[in-house]
């Protein structure tokens, strides 16, 4: 044989090189997905769940953090909604979780219960400024699970009035930075009848109703949250619903589409942004984040469309209710992390609430009072008109199966946007609604 | 090195090659060859899909959650049980049934009447057989989008188009029967290119 090197050698040594280099560092990604460990690919391993407007500034803010920290952020994208969690619970109770990561408030019962979470109520996180006067309440209190608290909230994102400027000025309404005061559904639908007629199109307003069933979620729980408490309790397996609220809630949702004719029964969410963009319709019920969507929006006659956001009046009960829900920063549960780590964590976690005026740009409202409160965001407009909503927001009821995105808003919205198009009566909604959520509340729960 | 002395046989002669020993050694030298070449494959294939499959078969007789290492309380057959009397899964598999008694017909006949026409034409043949089966080589989200945009109500332009005629859309992606409508007539459009190609094949005889 001669002595140069045969392809079947070559290989065999590149490959033993390879492998000698992928086991080198004992922090490699290979090494710690055999061993369990933490991969250590930078100093703050960090997950969310924003594309688009949100994800654009998230990014603005961890370069910030970075700069200002001198710690390394590795951030990984996943996409939203049911497989971002069961990925972020598995990678937990496989004891690979990332250092910190984004939760939905109406997700946290099931994570905390699973103690899948380090609380961050300990000294550690307290002299970093994480306490409960520092927050928006509603958020705050979202954030405590059996006692304890499992995540740092870092928003409000409610459901909102939008309104265009111009129509309503026309119908009377403007008072100020927002609408004249109203109170009750009377009001409300007087409101909405002038702007139908300062408008002159077909409609006085908008919603996304068909194959959006988290909207319609988020619309009825405002509305029946001014009558009834939550409608499952003890962690969602008792069923608490008041069904004159309900069948009142549903004749009133109805009605709108309805007998009044003021809202398509139809809708999508492109027939939403189309009509509300062209200056057909007169507002759009929406969630806040909706705002970067008509920024910068010209009607189809030139001229700007010139809109505002507002929370929405008391409707059936005496007090105004925001449906909402909070993004929150936690801890996933990992043995295997360092001191040191934890220490970069939580500075990780004070720098993104202290950037959280760019996290705003979005529509959300900041929950870090400190930033809630700063010039830079009180001169954000039209966020800063409607803070009062956090402040009186409802969530999701308390459940493992409960939160954004779950099946059970698929299931339950669905027999809302029935309501809403008209083809199930309210009586009828009523009962499909309970036996929807009973298929929930029956339901062996994963942690007892 | 025993793939050398393979090579290497040619230049030694035919005797060489039907010795005893070489002719044990050769076949069993490409199953070893056949095996190492497929390996990556297998384990992969073991790994990948047959594992989990077993797994999963596992995983039903338990009651597993994604928040709790381990499998959990052994439930038998009461996974199955929720399952069979549950009403989503009958009518999701009603559903799979009357997709397919709405579509299989209307795939197998409009194809072959469009390919029975395109093959009589004699000028611009190409240009549709090009239009009959470019739909489906459009990616399904694309496809989605597109149409979901096109049935969406008051905006959309099937939806308009009724209006044209002094006509009421039904609600296509709101109501059970313009739902059916609606992705029947998308099912429709997208796939029919396949089977027109099969029966333009077989009107060309192409076997």
């Amino acid at each position: 044989m001669t002595v140069s090197m045969s392809r079947r050698t070559f290989l065999r040594a590149g490959g033993g090189l390879g492998l000698a280099g992928a086991l080198s560092a004992c922090s490699s990604p290979v090494v710690t997905s055999i061993t369990g460990g933490q991969p250590a690919t930078a100093d703050v391993i960090f997950w969310h769940l924003f594309g688009g407007g949100d994800g654009e500034n998230m990014a603005a803010m961890i370069s910030k953090v970075q700069k200002a920290t001198g710690k390394s952020v590795e951030s990984t994208l996943l996409s939203w909604g049911n497989p971002y969690y069961t990925k972020l619970a598995l990678s937990a109770s496989s004891g690979r979780p990332p250092d910190v990561a984004v939760a939905h408030l109406s997700r946290l019962p099931l994570l905390a219960q699973a103690d899948l979470l380090s609380p961050v109520d300990d000294d550690q996180f307290s002299a970093a400024g994480v306490t409960k006067d520092n927050f928006t309440p509603a958020a705050w209190a979202k954030s405590t699970v059996d006692g304890r608290v499992y995540a740092v909230p870092y928003d409000t994102h409610p459901f909102v009035w939008f309104y265009n400027t111009d129509i309503a000025e026309k119908a009377g309404l403007v008072e100020g930075d927002g609408l004249k005061p109203m109170k009750g559904k009377d009001d409300f639908v007087a409101a909405l009848k002038a702007m139908k007629e300062a408008g002159g199109g077909d409609y006085a307003a908008v919603m996304s109703i068909t194959a959006d069933p988290s909207t319609c979620w988020r619309f009825f729980t405002m509305v029946y949250g001014g009558l009834a408490g939550p409608i499952a309790t003890d962690d969602g397996t008792n069923l608490d619903i008041d069904k004159g609220a309900m069948e009142e809630t549903f004749a009133f949702m109805q009605s709108l589409t309805g007998d009044l004719g003021l809202m398509p029964g139809n809708a999508t969410s492109t027939t939403t942004s189309t009509l509300f963009s062209q200056g057909e319709v007169g507002s759009a019920f929406d969630g806040e984040w909706q705002i970067p969507t008509y920024r910068g929006v010209k009607l189809p006659n030139g001229k700007p469309l010139n809109f505002n956001v507002v929370p929405f009046p008391a409707l059936l009960g005496d007090e105004p209710v925001a449906y909402a829900d909070s993004h929150a920063l936690v801890v996933p549960r990992s043995d295997g992390r360092s001191p040191e780590r934890t220490a970069d964590a939580i500075g990780f976690i004070k720098g993104l609430l202290d950037e959280s005026a760019i996290w705003a740009g979005g529509g959300h409202i900041p929950a870090w009072l400190e930033v809630q409160k700063s010039p830079e965001f009180l001169k954000q407009d039209p966020q800063s008109n409607y803070i009062r909503a956090a402040f009186n927001a409802v969530y999701d009821p308390v459940g493992w199966y409960t939160g954004a995105g779950s099946d059970f808003q698929t299931a339950v919205g669905s027999v809302i946007s029935s309501v809403l198009s008209g083809a199930t009566s309210p009586k009828s909604g009523v009962s499909q609604l309970t036996s929807s959520l009973q298929n929930f509340s029956s339901a062996r729960p994963p942690v007892t | 090195m025993s793939s050398t002395a393979t090579v290497a046989a040619p230049t030694a002669g035919v005797a060489t090659r039907t010795t005893p020993k070489e002719g044990r050694d050769a076949p069993s030298d490409q199953n070893r060859a056949g095996w190492l070449l497929s390996a990556p494959f297998i384990a992969l294939y073991l790994v990948f899909l047959i594992g989990p499959v077993l797994l999963g078969i596992v995983i039903s007789l338990f009651n597993t959650t994604t928040v709790t290492p381990g499998l959990g309380e052994f439930v038998g057959l009461s996974n199955y049980g929720d399952v069979l009397t549950n009403k989503d899964f009958w009518a999701s598999m009603w559903h799979s049934v009357l997709f397919t008694l709405l579509t299989t017909p209307l795939l197998v006949l409009l194809p072959l009447l469009f390919a029975i026409l395109a093959a009589r034409l004699v000028r611009g043949r190409w240009f549709f057989r090009l239009a009959f089966f470019a739909p489906y080589v459009v990616p399904s989200s694309a496809v989605c989008l597109i149409f979901a945009f096109m049935y969406t109500p008051e905006t959309g332009l099937i939806t308009n188009a009724f209006g044209w005629f002094g006509l009421t859309a039904p609600n296509f992606l709101g109501s059970t029967f313009g739902a059916w409508f609606a992705v029947v007539l998308l099912t429709l459009w997208w796939t029919f290119g396949f089977n027109f190609i099969l029966y333009t094949a077989a009107i060309q005889e192409i076997s």
